[in-house]
């Protein structure tokens, strides 16, 4: 009888021990999990600020600035793809337009001009 | 379930129980020892007993703490439990506006706010100089900021600190400050495209421009979580079930495009301080898809700065103010009149040696110089005012009054600007007999910059009415538009296009005719109405010009409307308004990417055949 109580109650411990184990872990990634999304909310925010950051520098006022300060004297670069400097949109438009225009060429009273 | 009891009797040893129970067979035993055998097995029995009595009971008790903690705390626990649980917020951002390449116009970010708490002030009187010289503020300021509210404490010395000052605070060690995470918003590109962006107040809510009129829209909620701490405040992890996540709205992709609006503001503060003007607008766009490329406005407005500029700064003139057209407006009557076949392109006019006309009602009418006989083409390139009232003569009134308003005139042109409005243009049925001969010199009708603008791609798409957008085509907004109309046809806007290249060639507008591009335009120079006296004011102008380029087929247009040059300078369109005009449409093209008059030919029949 007694290595049998004493096997359950060990039985029962190691369990117990076990369990306790597995939520310890449990609750360790969770305070992981929150530490992380403590470091994403951070990592936001500092996003934001170098999404800022990034557009003060690159405006064309600063660009133009710093140009101006460096005393170098830059050119309009001359398109050597002119197809691929249209936006798309804007000559989808123009294409409609354009077929409008080839069928109405007189003027409204009919007379061709 | 019990074992049935054997009737045979067993062999083998003999169990505990049995030895317990059994009586010996014989008369013989061993006496004391098999009792004190007998007696420890009962004692093992009873003791395990009694364990397994004690542990149930010490579970069950604890399983019923459990049950009542969850269900029913004693209030000190349910304060202890309370305390170590904290809400935070996730941030939800105000949705940004980008321009039409995706560069960031007004964007939110986290900034912290600076608060005294004086209670926790160790050092009172040399607080407000540790304060103003170790962060640079003026020590009396803050003395006075602390007295004017003693009580609280909450104190906001500063609603944005600068990365210098946060810096500066982290070193400074010093109690009683204290900071806390606010967003803010910011606008990256300064003063480019200011009055259309508006601003946001330090609620966060719009009170100004796209800002407020799309507030809306762009406004986001903020998440939330709870999270347990440890004892000392730290946290340990978020309770999931209690996580509620952000709502950002979408951004928003306008139609301008920050280079050319950049250039549009330089050019235009340049000309306007060149002629000492009141103030100035410039608006460029996309003839054919009717997006607003840019909108400049002069003085300049920084959102970032709102407090510091006058309200007067703040207007997006070019949607808010109403002028008199002038000679731009001649175009629009003159393209109608020839498409409706009254005037021919080769027909005389007798625009009087004299210079002046007086009407059969008793009007007399004057031109700048005594024009003689000009055929229809030549009135406009030399904007004859005779010329154009005779044309007019032949429709009637209501005639007029329908083709002005067919090109939106008198009525905002649903580009969704906020402070939008309409123009003036009287009803048909209060028209004068000066009317007729008025409004086709740009007289008697108050047009917004944009209207004109838009009026003048007319011309430049080959007829077509567009509905001016503010958001980048292929926003759902955008391609909401109503669709394109038909004002004009396609022969009279091609023919429209070539005389007023002759305008620029050899008419009013000779000072820009570009060596770049093949530009288009009517100048024009128009008094600015008395409201006092009635009449108009003899030295106070608008000066505008409108054009568009390349003539062949147009990528933009451009107007530009200054408000009162110094006429000591110069007030006429064609010499303060129209290089601007021309200087921004040479930036802007080269820009885009159009190649230039002096480009190789075949590349530029390339372009015509790509189009």
């Amino acid at each position: 009888m007694f290595p049998k109580v004493l096997f359950a109650i060990l039985a029962a411990g190691a369990i117990g021990a076990g369990l306790l184990a597995l939520r310890h872990q449990r609750l360790t990634m969770k305070n992981e999990m929150a530490l992380l999304h403590r470091e994403m909310d951070q990592t936001r925010r500092e996003t934001w600020d170098l999404q800022i950051r990034i557009a003060e520098r690159s405006s064309p006022v600063a660009l133009r600035d710093a140009i101006l300060r460096t005393g170098i004297e830059l050119e309009p670069l001359a398109p050597t793809d002119v197809t691929t400097t249209l936006d798309p949109a804007h000559v989808a438009h123009r294409r409609g337009i354009d077929t409008q225009r080839t069928r109405d060429t007189t003027y409204a009273d009919g007379v061709p001009r | 379930m019990f074992r049935r009891r054997s009737r045979h009797p067993r062999t083998g040893p003999p169990r505990s129980h049995e030895v317990l129970r059994s009586r010996p067979a014989h008369g013989f035993t061993h006496g004391g020892e098999a009792e004190e055998t007998q007696r420890s097995a009962r004692r093992v029995l009873w003791v395990g007993r009694v364990m397994i009595v004690t542990l149930t009971v010490v579970f069950l008790g604890l399983l019923g703490r459990v049950a009542q903690l969850q269900t029913h705390p004693e209030p000190g626990v349910a304060d202890l439990l309370d305390s170590q649980v904290a809400s935070s917020n996730v941030l939800a951002r105000r949705s940004e506006i980008f321009d039409r390449h995706g560069r960031p116009l007004a964007v939110t970010r986290v900034a912290q706010r600076l608060f005294i708490d004086p209670r926790q002030i160790r050092d009172r009187n040399t607080f407000s100089e540790d304060v103003g010289y170790g962060l640079d503020y003026e020590p009396a300021w803050v003395e006075q900021t602390l007295a004017a509210r003693s009580q609280s404490r909450y104190i906001v010395l500063d609603h944005r600190l600068t990365p210098e000052r946060l810096l500066a605070l982290k070193n400074l060690r010093l109690t009683g400050l204290a900071t806390e995470p606010v967003l803010v918003r910011d606008y990256p590109q300064g003063h480019t495209a200011g009055q259309i962006i508006g601003f946001v107040g330090r609620e966060g809510s719009g009170l100004d421009g796209l800002e407020l009129a799309w507030d809306k829209r762009l406004v986001a909620t903020h998440g939330s979580y709870q999270f347990l701490r440890d004892a000392r405040k730290r946290p340990l992890w978020v309770q999931t079930t209690s996580y509620q996540p952000q709502q950002e709205a979408k951004s928003v992709r306008l139609s301008i495009d920050i280079n050319i609006q950049s250039i549009a503001e330089r050019v235009l503060g340049q000309t306007v301080d060149k002629y000492n003007a009141e103030s100035g607008v410039m608006v460029i766009m996309d003839p054919v898809t009717g997006e607003i490329i840019a909108m400049a406005n002069y003085p300049l407005f920084d959102p970032n700065h709102f407090g510091d500029t006058p309200q007067d700064a703040r207007r997006n003139r070019a949607v808010t103010d109403v002028f008199e057209p002038g000679s731009t407006f001649k175009p629009i009557v003159w393209a109608a009149l020839t498409d409706m076949g009254v005037m021919k392109p080769a027909q005389n006019v007798d625009c009087t040696t004299a210079g002046v006309w007086r009407t059969p009602y008793g009007r007399n009418l004057r031109d700048a110089n005594p024009l003689g006989t000009l055929t229809w083409d030549g009135v406009l390139i030399k904007s004859s005012n005779i010329g154009m009232a005779k044309g007019a003569e032949e429709i009637t009134s209501r005639q007029l009054y329908d083709m002005v308003t067919a090109y939106g005139f008198g009525q905002p042109t649903g580009s969704g600007l906020p402070g939008e409005i309409g123009g003036l243009v009287n009803p048909a049925n209060k028209w004068t007999r000066y009317s007729q001969s008025s409004i086709p010199m740009g007289q008697e009708i108050g047009v917004t910059g944009l209207q004109m603008v838009r009026a003048f791609c007319v011309l430049a798409n080959g007829g077509y009415m567009v509905t001016p957008t503010i958001e980048a085509v292929g926003t759902a907004e955008a391609d909401t538009r109503p669709q394109p109309v038909r004002v004009l046809s396609e022969a009279a806007a091609a023919h429209t296009r070539e005389v007023l290249r002759r305008v620029v060639t050899e008419g009013t507008g000779r000072k820009v005719n570009s060596k770049l591009y093949s530009l288009f335009g009517k100048t024009g120079t128009a008094q600015l109405p008395d409201p006092v006296r009635g009449g108009y004011h003899q030295d106070r102008y608008v000066a505008s010009f409108l054009a568009g380029a390349p003539v062949e087929d147009p990528r933009l247009v451009i107007g530009c409307f200054i408000r009162n040059p110094d006429k000591k300078i110069g007030h006429y369109g064609g010499v303060v308004a129209a290089p601007a005009v021309m200087q921004v449409m040479e930036e802007s093209l080269q820009y885009l990417g159009v190649p230039t008059l002096e480009a190789d030919p075949a590349q530029r029949t390339q372009v015509v055949l790509s189009q």
